[in-house]
């Protein structure tokens, strides 16, 4: 059994027996890890409020690659996201980048760059107060990026054409697209407008907080958002359903009503 | 390993259902009874049978009780003017205990989590907001002080504010009998956020 030491994000957290907690952490140094946390409930606890989803922490845990729970030891707070708990809206955003990681993720796959991506993202959630779609949009193109999974968007498979001047038909299945002067639909096709693509490129290409600096049009956000999840689900294992995602929408039909 | 008598198999595959029991710990649980009385094990299996024949959901504020109004609801002694809102029945017996509160409580099923998929429409909010129509003076919202619970009296409190209601929330930070060395910082923080004038 190894002690270790590794910075880490809180991705969920459930309850567990009297007083304990099973959490769900993205570390940066061993990849994802679900770590009990004895006593962390009870009021006495050294750490009972450092351990709440999204908090950047630094833990020491005991490590023994034979058992499903790791043993939580000492736990230091290095980042916490305190507008992020405050904000209903946030709230949910912040949680489906944790939900895609925590159900796409294998334990113990050591992924450095994830971590830093998912650390970037809740960062901008927390500072910046608009475009905060465009962050969420943004961290699924790098997810994809990092997952070997992105979109080849350099041009029309066929006559490589880029334009916004054009509509084009995006293949789900093999993450290429086509003028439509140039393919034909089929049952893994979608349509996607120029500007659609233009967003995707341009999202693809800055970081978060560049990204909520931009405003993309109700109805370009809607197709951008669609196409993205779409494409995520098929190529990315155990994304079929999407709690945080039905919750947000939820919230928003609630909120909207009020 | 599986047991000759179908009783007694039977007897763990059930108990093993429980939370926090696993076959083995079902297993002990099972020799226990059966070297126990008769009477001792018909009085577990009434009891459990009681359990779900007779215990019920309050119609007022959802409480575990064995009759409807339940006892709080239906005391004149209570203050009716006042609602505090919890997660579970169980949070009702912890405030019951220190024996400082005299109001009615509603009890909302769960809370919001945007990780686990708990919205709105999954807690009982609806019947809440229909309590409060009603000579309501004050609602104390008492959600557990974690990231859910949080979320739940920031969604409440935007509901309950514009209807003109005394609304307060349960003080948070450092607990009686602890040393503020030890405390970790997001609690000393909410600590130094709520104190009060002394």
């Amino acid at each position: 059994m190894a002690i270790n030491k590794t910075p880490a994000i809180i991705l969920h957290s459930r309850k567990q027996g009297e007083t304990s907690k099973i959490l769900t952490m993205l570390t940066e140094q061993y990849g994802k890890q679900e770590v009990i946390a004895k006593g962390s409930r009870s009021v006495k606890s050294r750490f009972s409020g450092l351990l709440e989803p999204f908090n950047h922490i630094d833990i020491v845990f005991y490590r023994n690659e034979n058992r499903s729970f790791q043993y939580l030891s000492q736990a230091d707070l290095v980042e916490q996201f305190p507008v992020l708990h405050e904000q209903l809206g946030k709230l949910a955003l912040a949680a489906i980048p944790c939900e895609i990681i925590n159900r796409s993720e294998k334990d113990g796959h050591k992924n450095p760059q994830l971590f830093h991506l998912l650390l970037e993202t809740l960062q901008a959630l927390e500072d910046r107060d608009s475009g905060l779609k465009n962050i969420i949009r943004c961290f699924h193109l790098h997810f994809l990026e990092i997952s070997g999974l992105e979109p080849d968007l350099a041009g029309c498979s066929h006559c490589g054409h880029n334009g916004a001047d054009r509509k084009y038909i995006f293949t789900l299945d093999s993450g290429v697209y086509c003028c439509q002067e140039c393919g034909q639909f089929t049952e893994y096709s979608v349509k996607m407008s120029g500007q659609t693509l233009e967003c995707l490129r341009w999202l693809r290409q800055v970081d978060m907080k560049t990204a909520a600096g931009i405003k993309i049009p109700a109805g370009i956000g809607k197709e951008l958002d669609s196409l993205l999840i779409t494409y995520m689900r098929l190529h990315v294992e155990g994304l079929m359903v999407l709690r945080s995602l039905e919750y947000l929408e939820q919230l928003q039909s609630k909120l909207n009503n009020k | 390993m599986k047991y000759s008598s179908e009783a007694v198999e039977k007897a763990i595959h059930e108990l093993a259902k429980l939370p926090g029991i696993g076959r083995k710990s079902a297993q002990r649980h099972v020799f226990f009874l059966l070297k126990s009385s008769a009477d001792e094990v018909t009085e577990l299996a009434q009891a459990l049978l009681d359990l779900k024949s007779r215990v019920k959901y309050c119609s007022v504020c959802f409480n575990i009780t064995e009759q409807d109004p339940c006892d709080i609801c239906s005391n004149p002694r209570r203050d009716t003017g006042t609602i505090c809102v919890v997660e579970e029945a169980n949070d009702i017996i912890a405030l019951e205990n220190t024996g400082e509160y005299k109001g009615l409580y509603h009890v909302l099923g769960g809370v919001l989590s945007p990780l686990d998929g708990v919205g709105p429409d999954d807690l009982r909010i609806r019947e809440l907001l229909k309590r409060l129509s009603e000579n309501v003076k004050e609602v104390i919202l008492a959600t557990n002080p974690n990231t859910e619970g949080e979320a739940t009296a920031i969604y409440l409190s935007k509901l309950i504010k514009p209807m003109n209601i005394k609304l307060s929330r349960i003080a948070r930070g450092i607990p009686v009998g602890a040393d503020l060395e030890y405390a970790d910082e997001l609690t000393l923080v909410r600590a130094l956020a709520g104190r009060m004038e002394f």
